[in-house]
């Protein structure tokens, strides 16, 4: 999967998670200003894992706290998987 | 006599019966339920927990003839690794758990010496040269405490242990505490749903409690180990979904992985630390 097929899918668990719709998210703005508490941050990651076959851990969310990204983070561990 | 103002052997059994086979789906080996400690980035979840206890006994005289008590003994694991480094220790383990207690008592839990009773019953006329008491401390007080009513709680767990403490005895003790959180931010989910009738202390609860019975010998703030604890458990939980899901439900399953994912992202950001303390009885 390209970059941009991940932000889309990233984009589409925002909308899912949160009743946003995907012309609200700025795919450059701080996840918390979409009001993410943790047990919501848990649920997109835990939902992202599994939808890329990748082990993500919670706190990056944090550390990677925009869409773009948690995307190319996404995209650097799936490259480093298929490596 | 000092009483237990915190979680019940019911608030506790709620947590710690929820089946031995579920914990030892995605606990190490030894059963360890507590932080670890992370001395290189290689090491097995099982080797760091070692590391751990290794912290607390190199600081104890472990030698024949001294006594060993821990205080929520959790599965033995700590009291097995003291009777390996000392064979024939004295040594007593209690717990409010049933299904910790059995598992304690069994061949398989190395027949320890182990007893379903708070520590605020423990007998006068028993000493010990050492405690260990490894995050049981965050039972000891409700949440609906003020700060002074949690000193005077922990002051009164702290005043027995001196009490059962032979002179210039250890008092090991880990414990998670408040960092930048406050008792009133923590989520009525882990209240409600993990660990009912139990708060965490802040760090000056701690000292102010120990004021005139125990000198500090060593300390740490471990809280990224936690955070490296947490996501060795939550990978084992992941990886082992299928058959937690099938033999446990999804619900339950659902609770525990976000409980811990939760505690992981706190000692990320750094809400909440790990007090790792060897205390010296005066």
């Amino acid at each position: 999967m390209d970059k941009k097929q991940i932000i889309g899918t990233v984009k589409q668990e925002l909308v899912d998670m949160l009743g946003l719709k995907e012309s609200d998210i700025d795919t450059t703005k701080s996840f918390d200003k979409y009001g993410i508490d943790s047990a919501v941050g848990i649920g997109i990651i835990s939902n992202l894992s599994d939808t890329f076959d990748l082990d993500l851990d919670p706190a990056e969310l944090y550390d990677n706290p925009t869409v773009e990204a948690l995307a190319n983070h996404i995209h650097a561990m799936q490259q480093e998987a298929g490596a | 006599m000092a009483t237990n103002q915190g979680a019940n052997a019911e608030a506790i059994q709620f947590h710690y019966d929820t089946s031995n086979d579920f914990f030892s789906l995605w606990l190490d080996d030894g059963m360890f339920y507590s932080c670890a400690r992370w001395l290189d980035g290689d090491e097995t979840l099982s080797r760091a927990q070692f590391n751990k206890l290794a912290w607390y006994y190199d600081r104890m005289d472990l030698a024949a003839g001294s006594g060993l008590l821990d205080i929520g003994c959790g599965w033995g694991g700590a009291l097995r690794e003291a009777i390996a480094r000392q064979p024939g220790i004295d040594h007593q383990g209690i717990t409010l758990s049933k299904e910790q207690l059995q598992h304690c008592q069994s061949d398989a839990g190395g027949n320890l010496n182990a007893a379903l009773l708070d520590w605020c019953d423990l007998p006068a006329d028993k000493t010990y040269s050492n405690i260990i008491s490894v995050e049981a401390f965050e039972a000891f007080a409700k949440p609906d405490l003020s700060k002074q009513q949690r000193i005077d709680a922990y002051r009164g767990f702290f005043e027995t242990c001196h009490r059962v403490l032979a002179p210039g005895g250890k008092l090991g003790l880990q414990t998670i505490y408040l960092e930048t959180a406050r008792s009133t931010d923590t989520p009525e989910f882990l209240q409600k749903h993990i660990f009912p009738d139990s708060a965490l202390p802040e760090l000056s609860d701690v000292f102010s409690a120990i004021e005139g019975l125990f000198s500090l010998q060593d300390a740490e703030n471990a809280a990224y180990d936690y955070y490296r604890t947490c996501r060795a458990w939550q990978k084992n939980m992941r990886r082992r979904k299928a058959e937690i899901v099938d033999r446990f439900g999804v619900e339950l399953y659902d609770r525990f992985h976000t409980y811990i994912a939760m505690s992981l992202i706190g000692f990320h950001q750094k809400t909440a630390g790990l007090l790792r303390l060897m205390l010296t009885r005066v």
